[in-house]
């Protein structure tokens, strides 16, 4: 998934932030300062959307937490991080390949409708099939006859709706994929897996335009009104009274408000005109730990940040000496300190923290060491001059000229921090052999399982199609991860995925920099905010003060 | 004066047109592809970038773009949409709105300020006043915007509400209504107050110079009557018509002020649409912008023949 | 009458750092302490240079630009320390107020603000003077002809203008060095991005300018002599119109040098690890309230800079054009 942070996204370094605001006004949008009342809405920061609310083309994390809302997912995430069933009654298999999702009675859509498997069918379908050119189209990827409804560019698709998918009844639909992958379940709730209402079909056989600005969900919330992009600042929702699930004790209304500007949004959190600030800035951080007590939140978020290595473009980093002296030269804890106040941690393994299978300090290469790797550097006869892309558009200047200045002053070499419009712009320039160096790449997890921290990446099958954008290829990488993927429990399959990620620590196709943490406050007007794995609020557990 | 206006008018069509086009065709030469900055740090399907592409017309030569887009604009008043489908003028016309609050707010100041300041220097020519006077309005065209927009944002935003607790300058954003537009305001008008000063200066001095108002003086006639009545009044033309010209000026160029100011106005959407690739919002804008700046040169010629009756238009 | 030209100048359409109040400013006639002779160019120059001598203004801003200029062509004469070795930075120091040996304190990355800062001051001066030589190059060629020509030849460059006025200049500039940002050096990309939106501004101030001088008896008396148009411009017109060109010229390299700090500030212009004070601005605003310096400093630098020049500028216009005071 694509992550959003807020103003970032928006563009580059000169637009990341207003860091005065931070200290700006305090008296701003009164009205609703009385607290407690069940009417005065709980209000939630979020970035501008990119896209109409459509949960097949949503794929970054604005909209999602929007449509997290409206929208209830099939499975939703334990204490332990393991998927258990919310909307689906039960998610069972006996060969990982051929899965049988029976829905939960009781579910409406907000317009009463009953929900059945066949908007399930429908949604899926619909996000697959290669004309409506929906962005999330690769989750399906792995269910029997994707290749039908998307085989690719310039062809023409040869069936409207995927083989593997089959509506048993209204409550059931069984789903079969083209090759076992016991982490299925896991995917499941991710937005882009929320089912589908007849309804947002328009007659040219497409997703209406009424449909991407007021989405009919079957979740906790629906949306008052449509939302008009660009002109709204606020989403207002209100919760269903018919929804079948757990909801709020003590409220009914909440009110996304959008801001550009995290500063912004920090600042009105203090001033309690916000109350809940999923993305606290770097430049918050020591007046909120000092100041919010027990409203201030510090979590690992699944993200990762690498320097990429261009295995497949360039042999100058095909020792792993090599690799591995860089990443000894990177002084990551003053990095993650210094540039990012805290709101990332060094990274020590391929897996995050936040997702089963991490193991702390896995990363031997991943301490910093500027004398060994010096010596390593020199030994391995690595180049003397490398460039370090990155794009501009995302924040990530500031630690790449620290990251620079660590390669320099500790390897005695010419770094080049070479800026690239868009992260595109760097896949583009190394497939046209204009550029060689590292790049700076970053990776949110599509659903939370091990696996997805290894295949996309790093995997042979991901070279060109997916996200293996070093070309890094190990055939014995591609079968321990097909082993996890074939076995029949998640726990099993663990084990293989913690085997393939060995090989990666040992070969160090990447070099993993930070992870990022989930940083978050609320205000004093409400309690118990809780992040999910996928970085959206429990929204039912959520009370007024 | 009908015709005229309509001639005006007639003049500004390849005015019109050559400045979108030429905005059309760098926008059509940025690069990096706008259907791959709808996916961030993913590398798009190809099967479905080359869908979206079709479907925006982006496969399609330059010109026939570029007509696709003119003729929605001259015959149906249609900007567009997005790569997210979203109307462009939807997106402009909020964006507009905060735009002209800034560029109107500096305005009122330019002109009370300015005018206030050339007044007063004017009457004290030569004096110490006037010098100082003179002096400031060079740091002020000097001092770049960028400067004067941090420097004050810090200490009148900042540093006045931790010394005295009074919020008297939000630091950022609108949602103090029209309050949180005076900082801003001041630092985008910044240059144009000293040149309206000098303005004032110059052509009140020259006018109290002239033989009327000699005469006016000698009738026995209040020094204030001379100034306010004879004065000012023929001092006001080129100062109005600057201002009248100034509106469009302060419009486009207020991206560097409502970027620090986190305004969203249209030069901060017109920066993040260039970044995002998002031509039919950049060209959107420009084409605005540019009909503002044809318009407002009109308004000023037409003001001419009301404040000077000895211009007449045929 | 028709269609009059306005006497507050054509349109006044340049963007608030590019103004020039040379084009805004009325013409009253005044008689200066020292008449020009017109006709004798030579007697101009010498005027304006004894005039010149004696303003403080000039004085000043020569000091500040000698100071500049020798700043831009050894920096290593104003600090020891070479901001471009990595080895002089020290991320664990980031942010650390002035101390021994470090004036300013030090910047986000933890390295030396004031030997940044002194090593910044190249690409603004580069880039202003480049600016400045090609627009009024460019400007001034063509206003020499369109106003020269007249007819359709004039008709069709002064509406091309009109196209270049009509765009707002810093967004112009902006998009220009977005589009191709990467595929030139970056010094180079402000340079043409800030000429390509600049040259007009020059073109109509040239363009007035010969009018004026063509009708004057010299001109006349050359081409009754039988004098070739190239003859004409260059060696009639072009002298008794360069002063009004000189002067925007100068007051020009001031908002330039602006110029290219709000596009480094942007993002588009200079790129690391060139150092611009545009884009120290914007590398340090994130963190501007934890530590101000970072962008006070650079901030305060190109100030004096651009006041240097619009000062020298605002100097010269009086001496040469005392009817533009």
């Amino acid at each position: 998934m694509r992550v959003t942070k807020g103003a970032r996204i928006v563009a580059g370094a000169a637009l990341l932030a207003v860091a005065v605001a931070a200290c700006g006004s305090g008296a701003s949008g009164g009205g609703d300062s009385a607290g407690g009342s069940a009417d005065t809405p709980v209000r939630m920061r979020i970035g501008e959307p990119q896209e109409l609310l459509n949960p097949q083309n949503t794929t970054e994390t604005e909209g999602a937490e929007v449509l997290g809302a409206i929208f209830d997912p099939l499975v939703s995430y334990d204490e332990n991080k393991q998927p258990v069933e919310e909307a689906a009654e039960s998610i069972t298999t006996e060969d990982s390949k051929v899965w049988t999702i029976k829905l939960k009675s009781g579910y409406t859509w907000h317009d009463g409708t009953p929900v059945t498997a066949a908007d399930y069918a429908r949604a899926w379908n619909y996000a697959a099939l290669q004309d409506n050119a929906m962005s999330s189209s690769y989750f399906f990827g792995r269910i029997d006859g994707y290749e039908d409804v998307h085989p690719g560019e310039g062809k023409t698709p040869t069936a409207k709706e995927m083989k593997g998918i089959k509506v048993v009844d209204d409550q059931t639909f069984e789903v079969t994929l083209s090759a076992p992958f016991s982490q299925f379940k896991t995917m499941l709730g991710y937005t882009a897996f929320y089912p589908m209402p007849e309804s947002a079909i328009g007659p040219d056989g497409k997703v209406t335009q009424a449909y991407g600005e007021k989405p009919i969900g079957q979740g906790l919330f629906k949306l008052d009104k449509p939302y008009k992009k660009g002109t709204d600042t606020t989403l207002d929702l209100t919760v269903y009274d018919k929804f079948p699930g757990e909801k709020p004790k003590n409220w009914t209304k909440l009110q996304f408000k959008v801001y550009t500007s995290s500063e912004t949004a920090w600042n009105d959190l203090q001033a309690d005109n916000l109350d809940i600030h999923d993305q606290l800035p770097a430049t918050a951080i020591s007046t909120a730990k000092a100041t919010l007590g027990d409203r201030y939140h510090d979590e690992p978020d699944a993200a990762v940040a690498y320097i990429g290595v261009p295995l497949a473009y360039n042999k100058e980093f095909d020792n792993v000496d090599v690799r591995k002296a860089i990443s000894m030269a990177i002084d990551r804890k003053t990095i993650t300190e210094t540039v990012f106040s805290g709101t990332t941690s060094p990274a020590d393994d391929f897996i995050n923290p936040a997702i089963p299978g991490y193991r702390q300090g896995a990363c031997t290469a991943c301490a910093y060491n500027p004398a060994e790797a010096k010596k390593l550097y020199e030994a391995a006869g690595g180049p003397k001059s490398i460039e370090l892309g990155y794009n501009a558009d995302g924040g990530h200047k500031e630690w790449i000229e620290a990251v620079a200045n660590n390669l320099r002053a500790n390897l005695g070499i010419e770094v080049s921090p070479t800026p690239f419009e868009k992260f595109q712009g760097i896949l583009d320039a190394l497939d046209a052999k204009e550029y060689k160096g590292l790049f700076r790449m970053g990776w949110s997890i599509d659903y939370p399982s091990a696996e997805n921290y290894l295949t996309p990446i790093f995997g042979t099958g991901s070279i060109g199609t997916g996200s293996n954008y070093g070309g890094y290829s190990n055939k014995e990488f591609d079968e321990l991860v097909a082993k996890g993927d074939q076995a029949l429990d998640a726990a099993e399959g663990l084990k293989y995925y913690q085997q393939a990620d060995d090989i990666l620590l040992k070969e160090l196709p990447y070099i993993p920099v930070y992870f990022y943490r989930a940083v978050y406050a609320n205000s004093s007007k409400v309690k118990n905010v809780k992040l999910n794995l996928l970085k959206q609020i429990e929204w039912a557990d959520v009370e007024k003060a | 004066m009908g015709r005229y206006v309509i001639r005006r008018l007639i003049q500004a069509i390849p005015v019109l047109l050559g400045a979108t086009l030429l905005i059309f065709c760098i926008v059509f030469a940025l690069p990096g592809d706008p259907i791959a900055a709808l996916f961030g740090d993913k590398r798009p399907d190809p099967a479905i970038a080359e869908v979206l592409r079709e479907q925006y017309h982006l496969n399609d030569p330059l010109l026939l773009q570029y007509w696709y887009y003119i003729s929605g604009v001259l015959f149906r008043g249609d900007f567009g949409v997005n790569f997210a489908d979203v109307p462009v003028s939807q997106i402009m016309a909020g964006k507009f709105q905060i735009t002209l609050n800034l560029a109107l707010t500096a305005l009122v100041m330019e002109a009370v300020i300015g005018v206030g300041l050339g007044l007063w220097a004017a009457l004290r020519r030569g004096k110490a006043t006037d010098t100082a006077i003179l002096a400031s309005t060079l740091v002020l065209i000097s001092v770049p915007t960028l400067v004067t927009g941090f420097v004050l944002q810090l200490v009148l935003g900042v540093k006045v509400k931790q010394w005295t607790g009074l919020d008297i300058f939000p630091v950022a954003g609108t949602a103090e209504g029209l309050r949180a537009y005076l900082l801003p305001g001041f630092v985008l008008a910044g240059a144009s107050i000293a040149y309206l000063t000098r303005l004032t200066r110059t052509s009140l001095a020259e006018t109290l110079r002239s033989d009327y108002i000699r005469t006016a003086t000698a009738k026995g006639l209040s020094r204030r009557r001379v100034v306010g009545r004879h004065g000012l009044r023929n001092a006001l033309i080129p100062l109005v018509t600057y201002l009248g010209a100034d509106l469009g000026q302060l419009m486009g160029g207020a991206v560097i002020t409502e970027t620090i100011f986190n305004l969203q106005g249209i030069g901060n959407q017109l920066f993040q649409s260039v970044y995002l690739r998002e031509q039919p919002v950049v060209v959107g804008i420009v084409t605005v912008l540019v009909l503002i700046y044809i318009l407002a040169n009109l308004v000023v010629d037409l003001l001419y023949a009301v404040l000077d009756p000895r211009i007449r238009y045929e | 009458m028709s269609n009059p030209t306005p006497p507050v100048g054509p349109g006044l359409p340049e963007t608030q750092t590019m103004v020039s109040d040379t084009v805004t400013a009325p013409a009253p006639e005044r008689q200066g302490r020292h008449a020009k002779k017109s006709g004798k160019p030579a007697s101009l120059w010498t005027d304006a240079w004894y005039d010149l001598r004696r303003r403080p203004t000039f004085i000043i801003s020569m000091i500040i630009i000698v100071v500049l200029l020798v700043m831009s062509i050894w920096p290593s004469l104003f600090t020891s320390i070479d901001p471009f070795n990595a080895r002089s930075c020290d991320l664990a120091t980031a942010r650390q107020g002035p101390s021994a040996g470090h004036v300013f304190g030090r910047d986000n990355l933890g390295c030396d603000l004031y030997a940044r800062t002194v090593y910044g001051a190249r690409n603004s001066i580069v880039i202003g003077v480049l600016t400045t030589v090609l627009t009024t190059v460019i400007g001034g060629l063509l206003g020499i002809i369109a106003g020269y020509r007249s007819g359709i030849v004039d008709t069709v460059a002064s509406r091309i203008t009109e196209i270049f006025f009509a765009i707002p200049s810093i967004l112009g500039a902006l998009l220009i060095a977005a589009t191709f940002r990467g595929q030139y050096n970056s010094i180079l990309l402000v340079i043409i991005a800030l000429s390509v939106l600049g040259w007009p501004m020059v073109y109509r101030i040239m363009r007035a300018a010969v009018i004026t001088a063509k009708s004057q008896d010299f001109v006349v008396a050359a081409k009754a002599l039988g004098a070739g148009s190239g003859r004409i411009m260059f060696r009639h017109l072009l002298p008794n119109s360069l002063a009004s060109v000189i002067v925007v010229g100068t007051i020009n390299l001031g908002n330039f040098i602006a110029a290219e700090a709000a596009l480094s500030f942007l993002g588009v212009g200079v790129q690391s690890p060139d150092i611009s004070w545009g884009l120290m601005i914007a590398d340090a605003r994130n963190r501007f309230l934890e530590a101000p310096l970072p962008l006070v400093i650079p901030a305060v630098f190109l100030s004096i800079t651009v006041l240097a020049f619009i000062m020298l500028g605002d100097a010269v216009r009086d001496a040469l054009d005392p009817k533009l005071r």
